[in-house]
């Protein structure tokens, strides 16, 4: 059997030895990295509904407070106070698709950006951090722009639980 | 130098018709895509699709009106400048391929007159459009066909 050894111990060398040589180790765990890192990216790793937002905007404040440049529409409980942030929902929520939207002025840079105020529904009221700021709200028979609507529209559950503030586009100069 | 002048105004025209663009992409998102979302795909049930669709419409007189007289658009707080830019943005974005050969877009004064006489009951005015619409439209049909 000692032949069988001999040819084993070639085999594998040769072929291992032609491996290392044509690939690299680095290549490897770059790859092995990749996989690792680009399925957390695409696999949320908690239950929680996400928003990716394009543009990005410069950032100056504190999305929990209610003096935070984004909220200058918005009337409701900030999901940052109730376990989600300004652009996702907490566990347990769903993300209303259906929402209203409004433009406010970053102080950052000076820009006005457009600004996608959706509620996250499932759960009763978060109650923290209620934040009433109205500006540009029209009263609700002109449906579009009034934020006294419950928008928990095109979700499982009317249940208002908290409203997030996320930017979708840049507005023009008026 | 009249190529000059000829490319000069060729590059003046087409930075025109990109901001045009932007502006009614703007007053997409900020008059439409709450409810229609952002690619106008509507939300089965509660808000009509017009990705892929809206274009049918202009195969009719009637549909033609129909899309300025619904209430979301006759009653928008744009003007009817800003109206007939987006409806012709939206309708090329969204449902190009739809659009009869010989599309005309709209023009503000279209838009004006149109949208003094909004719809009452758009559901009901929406099927009695498309099913007449049907009969000219195979593809039409058969697409109402397999959702019914």
């Amino acid at each position: 059997m000692k032949w069988l050894d001999g040819w084993l111990d070639k085999t594998t060398e040769s072929s291992v030895r032609g491996i290392s040589q044509k690939t690299s180790r680095r290549g490897f765990l770059g790859k092995i990295a990749g996989v690792v890192i680009g399925g957390a990216a695409t696999v949320p790793l908690l239950p929680v509904a996400r928003s990716q937002e394009n543009p990005a905007p410069a950032e100056e404040g504190d999305p929990n407070s209610c003096e935070y440049w984004r909220y200058c529409a918005i009337d409701g409980f900030l999901c940052g106070c109730c376990g989600g942030s300004m652009n996702s929902c907490p566990p347990g929520t769903e993300m209303s698709p259906i929402t209203w939207i409004g433009t406010c002025e970053n102080p950052a840079d000076g820009k006005s950006y457009i600004v996608s105020y959706n509620d996250c529904c499932g759960k009763s009221s978060c109650g923290n951090c209620l934040c009433q700021r109205n500006e540009g709200d029209r009263p609700v028979y002109n449906p579009r722009v009034s934020n006294d609507i419950n928008w928990c529209l095109g979700t499982s559950s009317n249940m208002y639980h908290c409203s997030t503030a996320i930017v979708i586009g840049t507005a023009l100069d008026e | 130098m009249a190529l000059v002048r000829l490319s000069l105004l060729t590059v003046l025209l087409a930075g025109a018709a990109l901001a045009d663009d932007e502006r009614a992409h703007v007053n997409y998102m900020l008059h439409c895509q709450g409810c229609h979302l952002p690619e106008a795909q509507g939300f089965e049930g509660k808000v009509p699709p017009m990705k892929d669709f809206a274009g049918y419409f202009l195969h009719s007189g009637e549909g033609r009106e129909f899309l300025i007289r619904v209430p979301g658009v006759a009653q928008s707080a744009l003007n009817d400048g800003e109206l007939a830019e987006l409806m012709n943005w939206l309708l090329v974005t969204f449902s190009a391929e739809q659009l009869p050969d010989r599309y005309v877009p709209f023009t503000g004064d279209e838009v004006a007159s149109l949208r003094q006489d909004p719809v009452i009951d758009p559901a009901t005015s929406r099927e009695l459009i498309l099913n007449r619409l049907s009969a000219d439209i195979p593809v039409l049909a058969a697409e109402r066909q397999q959702k019914n």
